[in-house]
């Protein structure tokens, strides 16, 4: 295995993000793909895959890769916070409120606590996803 | 000098504005309440101010990170083929009736060509007419209402995306971390 500087894989994955914010899907799923062959054991670039999929509504795959990242590191709080999102936006509520509770739980202070903590917060305020996309 | 107001003549000019949306999203709604430059320069704004007006409110629909398209109802993979349409069904409510005596006939005129016969149809049509600005400004509370319900979803939604992004940020910092 090629030792790659985890700065690199800083950037690289910034570049993913920034190819997601463009809007060129594509190109930011190789990018992770990518650094996730460069650090198998790391669940961010895996995470990162699922943010891909939950931008263009596939639940299914964002859940299927959410799912590796936690098998990976399963106090990832990364991990569990976005699992619960995608799973809200399936229409899955129960599980999903269950995943957001153990991401507040493993990160109380920090930022995937805190999103999952104001989702959390809007689901108890009745805050649904669109109706025509609940459901992929 | 007094002119009367002649009610059909108002119901059939004045400009009227629906607005419509197939989400409840309030950038969606917003976009349906922007006026068009065409219904802007009918009430005397300029075109140019009508311009702004407009793009201020369908703005708002554009802001958000592709990343969290699916909270403002639509695909990444849609983004810059097509934007979200400022579709169809947001309806004002309906309220208010038919005016008095529109069944159809049309008002017969004095002879010196005043719109009213009688002082008792005058008064018909003068209740008409503050009933209808009743109804409008009924209408625009119940408008308003609605906008308000949208702006404190709206906010809801800019604030779990917010701290969507934060978390995006932190968790690249983390990679490779032990």
């Amino acid at each position: 295995m090629i030792p790659i500087d985890r700065q690199d894989l800083v950037i690289l994955m910034e570049g993913g993000y920034i190819y997601l914010g463009m809007g060129r899907l594509k190109e930011a799923r190789e990018v992770f793909e990518g650094v996730a062959v460069m650090a198998p054991r790391n669940e961010i670039p895996w995470v990162a895959m699922g943010t891909v999929h939950f931008a263009q509504m596939r639940y299914d795959q964002a859940v299927r890769s959410y799912r590796q990242a936690i098998r990976l590191k399963p106090e990832s709080p990364f991990a569990r916070a976005y699992l619960g999102e995608a799973l809200f936006f399936k229409g899955r509520e129960g599980e999903a409120v269950r995943e957001l509770e153990k991401a507040v739980t493993l990160d109380p202070s920090g930022t995937a606590g805190e999103f999952a903590r104001s989702l959390l917060d809007a689901i108890k305020k009745g805050f649904e996803p669109p109706a025509k996309i609940r459901h992929h | 000098m007094i002119t009367a107001i002649n009610p059909e003549s108002i119901k059939t000019s004045s400009p009227r504005m629906s607005t419509s949306s197939t989400s409840g999203d309030f950038s969606v709604a917003m976009g349906a309440l922007a006026p068009t430059a065409g219904e802007m320069s009918t009430v005397g704004m300029s075109q140019n101010g009508a311009v702004v007006s407009q793009a201020a409110m369908t703005g708002l629909s554009g802001a958000g990170s592709v990343a969290s398209a699916p909270y403002y109802g639509y695909s990444a993979s849609t983004v810059g083929i097509s934007s979200p349409t400022f579709g169809a069904d947001y309806a004002t409510p309906a309220v208010g009736g038919p005016a008095p005596g529109a069944s159809g006939a049309a008002s017969p005129t004095a002879a010196n060509g005043s719109p009213f016969q009688n002082p008792s149809q005058d008064f018909m049509e003068k209740d008409y007419l503050l009933k209808q600005m009743n109804d409008s400004a009924m209408n625009m509370l119940l408008l308003q209402a609605r906008v308000q319900d949208d702006n404190r979803r709206y906010t809801l939604m800019s604030s779990i995306v917010q701290a969507r992004h934060t978390t995006i940020r932190e968790m690249i910092q983390h990679i490779g971390r032990i």
